[in-house]
């Protein structure tokens, strides 16, 4: 398969990634302000209690798979802020799976820290991309500099960012799934 | 509470947890499916836009042979041990296959090592270029550039184009897939710079974008 492509559907990938981020974001602020708001966002809860744990194990999955695809088959070197990234991103393709699958929303409570600690280094590493002299004092590490941009789509996705948004998105889902007084309400 | 209303709820309670169990089931087939249905959509998508665009391919080489002769230089480290050392002599050519050679010719050089990606090498080479045009250059030193790391999975290859674009007046050496003339050189980072003196001996290396005055300072000892 031919890179660009596969840099594009990444792309598209994350954009919709973005677009789940955003969207819950703004259902959370209208929540604030109005009546409808907080319907619109209970519906969003509901919804996350239903299919957010599976949605979020999908999106590890998938950034757990296009990782592997940049490193093994596009041959992309991994610096060593995309291998922090992955040690945040891998374990939840099987621990989300195995909390979709028991429908345990308490898994939050471990996924949480260690996809913001993911986001924190995607945010960092987009930021090394785009101005390069926070690494260092002007020059390239010749073997595998973090500033390389391997991928750049839409004027703003690159790989980190692809990151940041799976890592976003997994964060959303599990904050709009019930939290442990809510379960024991249902209970 | 009797043990037959006990059974009769728990039964009533069993069917719950299975219809529930049934519902979620059913939930994440259709979450399957439409997943499914999206990835294969987003996928046509991205081929369909990639396949319309032209590639940039190009028919340069943009990795030649070279032949080194002369021992390799140290890595660059905090105290540099290559200085005063003989530098290795290079046979390449440039990326319209013009022959071009690093020789100790009794000429002194400064040699400046570029990696297509390095957005540091990206930002120096309009500035040296900028100040070659306004003739900033010293008579009687030679100045070669090394295109090299060329990778084609990496963002602005290829690097024929990329110094054509910055009109690059520079005679460049294409080193080879492997970067041989980078690792005789000692590079540990990009842009790289080597100062030769006449007898063909390293005077001084530096990694980074160098300002033009420190350019201009070092050539000055030369």
């Amino acid at each position: 398969m031919a890179a660009p492509a596969m840099n594009v559907f990444f792309a598209l990938l994350t954009v919709v990634a973005d677009v789940i981020v955003l969207a819950s974001v703004a259902t959370w602020i209208w929540s604030r302000s109005s009546p409808r708001g907080k319907a619109a966002l209970e519906r969003l809860r509901l919804w996350a209690t239903d299919g957010g744990l599976l949605l979020g194990w999908s999106i590890a999955l998938v950034a757990t798979l296009g990782s592997l695809y940049y490193s093994e088959i596009a041959n992309f070197t991994p610096c060593k802020l995309c291998w922090y990234q992955r040690i945040a991103m891998y374990p939840q393709a099987i621990v989300l799976g195995i909390a979709a699958l028991r429908n345990d929303h308490h898994i939050r409570r471990y996924v949480l820290p260690i996809v913001s600690i993911g986001a924190a280094i995607s945010i960092y590493h987009y930021l090394l991309e785009r101005f390069p002299s926070l690494e260092s004092a002007g020059s390239c590490d010749p073997t595998a500099p973090c500033t390389t941009v391997w991928v750049w789509e839409f004027h703003f996705v690159s790989i980190p960012f692809m990151a940041l948004s799976g890592f976003a998105a997994i964060a959303v889902l599990l904050m709009l799934s019930p939290t442990q007084n809510d379960q024991r309400r249902e209970g | 509470m009797s043990t037959a209303v006990q059974r009769k709820r728990s039964s009533n309670s069993k069917r719950a947890r299975t219809r529930a169990r049934q519902e979620r089931a059913k939930k994440s087939q259709r979450f399957f499916i439409g997943g499914t249905v999206l990835l294969v959509a987003l996928f046509g998508v991205a081929i369909a836009v990639t396949s319309s665009g032209n590639d940039s391919e190009t028919d340069i080489a943009q990795t030649r042979s070279v032949s080194i002769t002369g021992d390799a230089l140290p890595s660059l480290t905090e105290e540099d041990r290559a200085i005063g050392v003989q530098i290795p002599e290079v046979e390449g050519s440039s990326f319209e296959a013009e022959p071009l050679s690093i020789e100790r010719n009794g000429i002194p050089k400064a040699i400046i090592f570029l990696a297509h990606w390095c957005p540091h090498c990206q930002n120096e080479v309009p500035v040296v270029q900028a100040w070659l045009e306004d003739g900033g250059m010293p008579a009687g030193i030679e100045l070669v550039s090394v295109a090299t790391s060329t990778d084609r999975a990496q963002v602005n290859y290829p690097p024929s184009e990329w110094l054509d674009r910055e009109g690059w007046s520079v005679p460049t050496i294409v080193d080879d897939a492997r970067s041989s003339v980078a690792t005789a050189y000692g590079v540990d980072g990009y842009p790289f710079f080597v100062f030769v003196d006449a007898e063909g001996n390293v005077h001084h290396r530096e990694s980074g974008e160098l300002p033009i005055e420190r350019i201009e300072s070092i050539l000055a000892e030369l």
